[in-house]
């Protein structure tokens, strides 16, 4: 017994040894959280009241914070327990998560699924215990051909350490800087799609307003079927950095934070020794970049929910107005930029605008990194240009048996049909519906796993993750799922345009997308 | 506040209405405003926009899709339909969702709230599906139940608690479907940092959270809470003459819609069965009933046969109308200046200071001071338990990033929220400030311009102040040098730019007067704020917290023996318009102070007090070292005490006369930030009782006929027509009435004219005396009396939240005294174990004078070798039994914070513990015990 006391009090003074060296911000509350789940393996009580004690924080407010991030344990991981990832593509790979040990929501690890779900057994951390090199695994059975498709625009290969592209930006003014990516054309790849130069000249114009810019690296990536910005921050983070110092210098900003998901350990080790190394090469003077992990939910994702985690926040989204590039983190005007949109820059000024629109759409230039998953032989990343068809990419992909269709753009997308291979990616709705490109994760859904079975995943994913700030998605999403499993159409036709229309965020308004989707690709297969 | 400011108006069409409203407003703003009544579950009338309940969705011409009206701009000339079919049926179908959260109503009692009022207007029903509300109940607070079954997630109650009040005890715990209010870690609300402040109660939209204590009755009164000095609006529901519950006050410009525990919960003692409900005179068998006749005659006869021997105690929680009516008696009909009120046993230090270094005793600035500072520095003051709402402004600021430094030898709430807390050794403040001082000028801090333009004594000061160096304060105080020095830069330059330094307020309480070195102490103060130039601006200032709600007023009125209404001294003019309007000769030597009459009584000299007039004081609960104030009443021949209960110094009287209280008359009482407002009738007095200044009046007159003179002016026929009399006599106030109170609610002195607007902030351009005045004061021995062998531990007093100081008032609250029930002795985990004293086991505690059995609190809060023991009286005990009648030199206030006593374990009871609540009560408290208290 005393030995036990001992022991927890150990772990308690270590932790708070730990945590001194923390300021006294309750912007540190993730990184506090993490540091108590480093230390005990779950958030346990007492280390949570050393935390709030320090950071000056409430103690049932961090309570309320740190039980929104669903990543986070309060029990100690059994020493023989079996996580099972539970998502679709896994799903799709033969797992059953229900048998065979505990469903844990996707780990992202969906271009390694293949003979049964990604499983993790004992209390390790998720990486360290699935293999040392998940990627290499994953790209490996990609023919090694298939980023030629972009000329390397993508350095998967090898890192990137010219920063040539910092270089002939730096000689820019940071006016010029927008204009080139403006002529560019160059869109977020979050998913969004939105113009890059015109959310930097939001948060420009804002500066006399509310004060110097900051960027915000959402590296989140939390979606099942997306693994791409990982690919990019492992194997070649110095482009993202210039990437990064390129926006900082065209937005004014001298802070970024870069906001990475709580699983992603190789990406923030990357990361990590990488700004190390940019740091002592003194490629970052005046810059600050600063990591945070987030810590499980779609929702954080979203970009306003990486905001609030980042201030200390539980994982809900703000209320729009003000937009981020208006009044964001502290008030203060923030650009929002993902992973992928940032790792296209150095390019763009290294090679030129032209360079850059050689391949894509005239309205959406470039190329963009695409995820695949689910019923195919090369499964990994793909970077192709925008307006590739579809059909394009299954074949490099090549499915391993006849596919139902494939599901694009995540939870909050929808399936393309056979019939409809033809479409090209492309920025907004593929199929007036549901069908979006999104972040770019392409899964291949077999006959055999069928279609509505997907849908089902889909629809129990979004309830599942609805952060539970807004009524309808907290209320109506499990309904809806529930009606659909059930085949109580009347209820989901019910459920649909409350959730769609009086969700608080994109991806509440979004999370019948599959099903409005599926019924327009499908019909009658379906309902 | 009367200026008026263009706002810029926009317009808007709402189903086919135009209307304007102020640019910045919301949809939902123009659509309230219009009249229609559209659901807003989730946005509380002055709470923020949470978006979270999706029930006010409405269509906006050229917007796409259904905007949520709450936290939707407005733009000037949009056309809004909440009516339109699209709108409409996603409404019902959330609301129908919404339902299915909570029980439906056959099972409820709440028909009457917004959530079923919009579902029956959107024909919502509950039957649509299958509800899943969560069953968990809790009982445990004593004055609201938290009923999850109807709640709607809508974060109103979290964000009153969070955004508003700023504690944080509860929040939404959990992510989708697992959503829930929650304390830390799920534990009972009665065991959470919860402080009882209701405010999460009177946001709610539903049912869920639920006062225990049903309101009930039309008539609804807006007045002041009768508590604290912070001087909040209350509106006081009132049936057959009974409270039967308080609301907040959203109007009134001192607590903005803010309330803690005492104010939302406490006023039940106003309808107690031990209310005072006629006089009473001694007889032969002790206090018998009596006529008001009998009982005024007899004073009367009394008081004109002490004349000359004669003294008075007025009341701070007195309206100002009762206070100026007492003092004008004691002055004309009893021909002396012996009048005091409690001023002197909390504040005296602080005036005396600040009238000969500044020439005005007030709080120099207003509570949006507190939020607008770029530091706070709180000295020897828990506002978390005594100003509770002044707090949750402080902690506004604290939560926007404006720094907070501590000065107080014991852990409070608000060292939550700061690593500046220095905890000095008791007695040692002046040190620790000449020391920041020090810091402040040899780091070049100093507002230089300032200092020569604005004040005076400046270098013989700085000669001093040598001795204070870092190392040597922490030597003399325990402040470890390092986080002095950060301390000084910090308040000397909270937040330095272009424009200046930044602001910092400097704000204390009784822990800096509280001491034989108050004045020294609050000298300290003042010097550190004049250095600095943190005064007159916004955003900064100097605040002594005042503890009852009219202490201010009460001397502002006149109560005080060293000055006329005013603060006007005895001049011959000042003497020459009083005497002509009172028409009356007026003493022009300073009376006794209230401390200085109870020692006159023993003196029994030439001159000594032999007849006292006690008016809503309870000194033998409130005097330190009770036994000796014991003693000195002993020797009265006549007192007279007049209140609303008969408390320990009533029980000594001759005659005792039933006061009505705050809530059965009209008045005004005057808060900390100088603020003058409207107390009103409630209620029709309680049995025979009659407003203090209505009685006043009689005993004048009947005094003055006793006399063979005329009392003039004690005829008035309402509180309005004595404050026109105390306003026309008082420059500060002469712009004041009733009238223009009722019409523009509170307003702070000085506001000299009908047409002035008040004053927020004094001092910006020049101090009433001139130039600011540093005076050099030095680091003398701490305190009085030294811990020593037999008593080794030094005992500090103060209060508690859940109580009124002695806990005349609280102790007739029920849920108060089950909030609190016990007569805590907090003492460190070191000196417990050393006496073998165990968490929640009964102790003595005695000191040379007296002794209390209290229940042992083992905390850290308390340093090693001091104890805290509030001064309420609890189960019998009372800490005043304990403390020192020593004086501070100057101000004459009691050293209530330091005196040295011992702690035993109480075995046995103890023979003079007589059966109380305590005794019975304390098996069921044991589960709270061991757990943190932040609040005392």
């Amino acid at each position: 017994m005393s030995g036990v006391v001992t022991e927890t009090a150990d772990a308690l003074a270590e932790l708070q040894q730990a945590l001194s060296t923390l300021p006294r911000q309750r912007t540190q509350a993730l990184p506090a959280l993490h540091l108590v789940d480093h230390q005990y393996g779950y958030l346990n009580h007492e280390a949570l009241e050393s935390v709030a004690h320090w950071l000056h924080v409430p103690r049932a407010e961090l309570f309320a914070v740190a039980t929104s991030y669903t990543e986070f344990r309060w029990s100690p991981l059994a020493e023989d327990a079996r996580r099972v990832c539970n998502g679709l593509s896994c799903q799709i790979a033969g797992g059953d998560a229900a048998v065979s040990g505990e469903p844990h929501e996707c780990m992202f690890f969906c271009a390694a699924a293949a003979d049964g779900a990604v499983t993790v057994s004992g209390s390790g951390r998720l990486e360290a215990s699935i293999g040392i090199d998940i990627w290499n695994a994953a790209r490996a059975e990609v023919p090694g051909g298939m980023h030629r498709l972009t000329s390397v625009r993508t350095t998967a290969t090898a890192s990137r350490s010219s920063w040539r592209g910092w270089a002939a930006a730096s000689a820019l003014m940071p006016a010029e800087i927008v204009d080139v990516v403006e002529a560019a054309g160059l869109r977020g790849r979050g998913g969004a799609y939105f113009p890059v130069h015109l959310k930097w000249r939001g948060a420009i114009d804002a500066a006399d307003r509310n004060g110097q810019p900051l960027l915000v690296i959402n590296a989140e990536e939390g979606e099942p079927g997306i693994f791409k910005d990982r690919v990019l921050m492992e194997r070649d983070p110095q482009r993202l950095l210039e990437g990064i110092r390129i926006a900082c210098r065209a937005i004014g900003a001298d802070h970024a934070f870069l906001y990475i998901n709580g699983m992603a350990d190789r990406s923030a080790a990357a990361m990590a020794s990488a700004i190390q190394a940019a740091t002592n090469a003194g490629l970052l003077d005046g810059l600050t970049v600063e990591i945070r992990r987030g810590a499980g939910g779609y929702v954080c994702g979203e970009e306003s929910v990486i905001l609030e985690s980042i201030e200390g926040r539980r994982a809900v989204p703000r209320l729009k107005p003000p937009f981020p590039t208006e009044r964001g983190l502290w008030g203060r005007p923030t650009v929002i930029n993902n992973v992928e949109t940032l790792a296209n820059l150095p390019d763009i000024f290294e090679h030129g605008v032209d360079w850059f629109r050689e391949v894509g759409l005239p309205d959406a230039p470039g190329a963009k990194l695409l995820s695949l998953s689910g019923g195919f032989r090369h499964r990994g990343w793909i970077e192709v240009p925008l307006g590739t068809p579809v059909s394009d990419i299954l074949q490099l992909a090549e499915p391993l048996e006849a596919l139902a269709g494939v599901a694009i753009g995540g939870p909050s997308g929808g399936f393309l049909s056979a019939n409809h291979f033809d479409t090209p990616i492309a920025p907004g709705s593929l199929d007036g519906h549901g069908a979006v490109l999104g972040a770019g994760g392409i899964i291949g859904i077999p006959q055999s796993f069928g279609i509505v079975r997907a849908l089902n995943v889909w629809a129990r994913y979004n309830a599942n993750e609805s952060c539970g700030k807004c009524t309808p998605c907290r209320e109506g999403s499990g309904r809806m799922a529930d009606a659909l499993a059930e085949g109580q159409w009347a209820d989901v036709e019910a459920l649909i345009p409350l959730i769609a229309s009086g969700s608080l965020c994109g991806l509440g308004q979004m999370a019948p997308n599959p099903i409005s989707s599926a019924r327009h690709q499908f019909g009658g297969s379906v309902a | 506040m009367t200026t008026e400011t263009t706002v810029q108006m926009i317009s808007a069409t709402i189903d086919g209405q135009t209307c304007d409203v102020p640019a910045g407003s919301t949809v939902l703003d123009a659509v309230l405003h219009c009249g229609v009544d559209l659901p807003h579950l989730c946005k509380d009338e002055d709470g923020p926009a949470l978006g979270a309940c999706r029930t006010c969705l409405v269509e906006i011409d050229g917007v796409r899709g259904l905007p949520a009206a709450c936290h939707t701009p407005l733009a000037d000339g949009q056309t809004i339909h909440t009516d339109s079919e699209a709108a409409q049926s996603a409404r019902r179908g959330i609301l129908e969702l919404t339902l299915a959260m909570t029980t439906p109503p056959e099972r409820s009692d709440g028909d009457a709230t917004e959530l079923r009022h919009h579902a029956q207007s959107h024909n919502a029903t509950s039957a649509r599906w299958t509800s899943r509300s969560n069953d968990h109940v809790d009982e445990t607070n004593h004055f609201y139940r938290f009923d999850a079954a109807d709640c709607i997630l809508c974060g109103r109650c979290v964000s009153a608690c969070s955004d508003r009040q700023h504690i944080g005890a509860i929040g939404i715990a959990g992510s989708g479907k697992a959503a829930r209010i929650a304390s830390f870690g799920d534990e009972p609300l009665g065991e959470s940092t919860c402080t009882s402040c209701g405010s999460c109660v009177a946001a709610c939209p539903t049912t869920a959270l639920t006062p225990k204590r049903p309101r009930s009755g039309a008539k609804t009164v807006s007045t002041v809470c009768p508590y604290c000095g912070v001087g909040c609006g209350i509106k006081i529901t009132a049936e057959d003459g009974i409270l039967t519950g308080v609301d907040d006050d959203p109007d009134n410009r001192s607590s903005q819609g803010l309330l803690c525990v005492k104010g939302r919960f406490g006023t039940a003692f106003v309808n107690h069965s031990d209310r005072l409900t006629t006089p009473l005179v001694r007889g032969s068998d002790g206090l018998q009933p009596a006529s008001w006749d009998e009982a005024l005659d007899l004073i009367a006869e009394k008081f004109a046969e002490h004349r000359g021997a004669f003294g008075a105690f007025s009341s701070a929680k007195a309206t100002n109308e009762d206070n100026y009516m007492l003092q004008k008696f004691v002055r004309t009909v009893m021909g002396t200046n012996n009048i005091d009120h409690c001023t002197r046993l909390c504040h005296s230090p602080s005036v005396e200071a600040m009238l000969a270094q500044l020439g005005s005793g007030a709080t120099s600035n207003s509570y949006s001071d507190y939020e607008a500072a770029d530091c706070l520095m709180v000295v020897g003051a828990d506002p978390s338990s005594n100003h509770p709402v002044a707090a949750s402004r402080m902690r506004t600021a604290i939560d926007r990033g404006a720094a907070l430094i501590v000065l107080n030898p014991k852990r409070i709430e608000l060292c939550d929220h700061t690593d500046l807390w220095l905890r000095q050794y008791p007695g040692t403040d002046v040190a620790v400030l000449n020391g920041m001082a020090k810091v402040i000028l040899d780091d070049g801090l100093a507002d230089r311009e300032f200092i020569a333009e604005r004040t005076e004594g400046f270098d013989d000061w700085l000669a001093e102040l040598d001795e204070y160096t870092p190392a040597t304060v922490e030597a003399m105080s325990g402040v470890p040098a390092a986080l002095l020095i950060r301390a000084a830069r910090t308040y000397a330059r909270p937040n330095p730019s272009e424009d200046g330094p930044g602001g910092s307020c400097l704000i204390w309480g009784m822990g800096v007067t509280q001491h034989t070195n108050g004045t020294a102490n609050a000298t300290a103060l003042l010097n550190l704020a004049l250095l600095t130039g943190q005064v007159g601006r916004v955003g900064n200032g100097v605040s002594p917290l005042r503890g009852q709600n009219n202490v201010q007023g009460a001397g502002d009125a006149g109560c005080i023996p060293d000055a006329l209404p005013g603060y006007q001294r005895y001049t011959p003019e000042v003497l020459d318009k009083f005497a002509n309007v009172w028409q009356s000769e007026l003493p022009a030597e300073e009376g006794l102070r209230a401390t200085d009459m109870v020692e006159s009584i023993l003196a029994a000299q030439q001159g000594s007090v032999r007849c006292m007039y006690i008016v809503g004081e309870n000194p033998l609960l409130t005097e330190p070292n009770l036994t000796h104030a014991q003693e000195a009443f002993d020797q009265l021949d006549f007192l007279v005490v007049q209140d609303i209960f008969l408390h320990e110094t009533a029980e000594q009287a001759d005659v005792v006369l039933p006061a009505a209280s705050f809530a059965e008359k009209e008045g005004t009482f005057t808060n900390s930030e100088r603020r003058v407002q409207r107390v009103r009738q409630v209620i029709p007095p309680i049995g025979a009782s009659r407003a203090d200044w209505e009685i006043v009046q009689d005993v004048a007159r009947r005094t003055a006929t006793r006399l063979g003179t005329t009392a003039h002016g004690f005829d008035h026929d309402s509180a309005a027509s004595v404050f026109d009399e105390l306003a026309a006599l008082t420059p500060i106030m002469a712009g004041l009435s009733h009238a223009r109170l009722d019409r523009q609610g509170g307003i702070q002195w000085p506001c000299p004219a009908d047409d002035h607007p008040g004053t927020e902030r004094l001092y910006d351009e020049s101090f009433p005396r001139g130039l600011g005045k540093f005076v050099p004061v030095r680091q003398l021995p701490p305190s009085e009396e030294a811990p020593d062998e037999r008593y080794p531990l030094i005992l500090n007093t103060g209060r508690v939240l859940y109580h009124w100081h002695g806990g005349t008032m609280t102790r007739r609250v029920e849920g108060l005294v089950d909030s609190w029930p016990e007569l805590r002795v907090a003492i460190h985990p070191n000196d417990a174990a050393r006496q073998e004293i165990v968490d929640g086991e009964a102790v003595w505690v005695a000191s040379r004078r007296g002794r209390l059995e209290g229940v042992s609190f083992i905390t850290e809060d308390v340093a090693e070798g001091s104890i805290f023991v509030p001064f309420v009286r609890l189960a019998d005990s009372a800490a005043n039994w304990l403390t020192n009648n020593a004086y501070d030199e100057v101000a004459r206030i009691p050293e209530y914070k330091v005196c040295a006593v011992t702690v035993e374990r109480a075995a046995e009871p103890s023979e003079w513990r007589h059966s109380g609540p305590g005794g019975s009560g304390k098996q069921g408290k044991q589960g709270q015990r061991g757990k943190r208290r932040q609040y005392w």
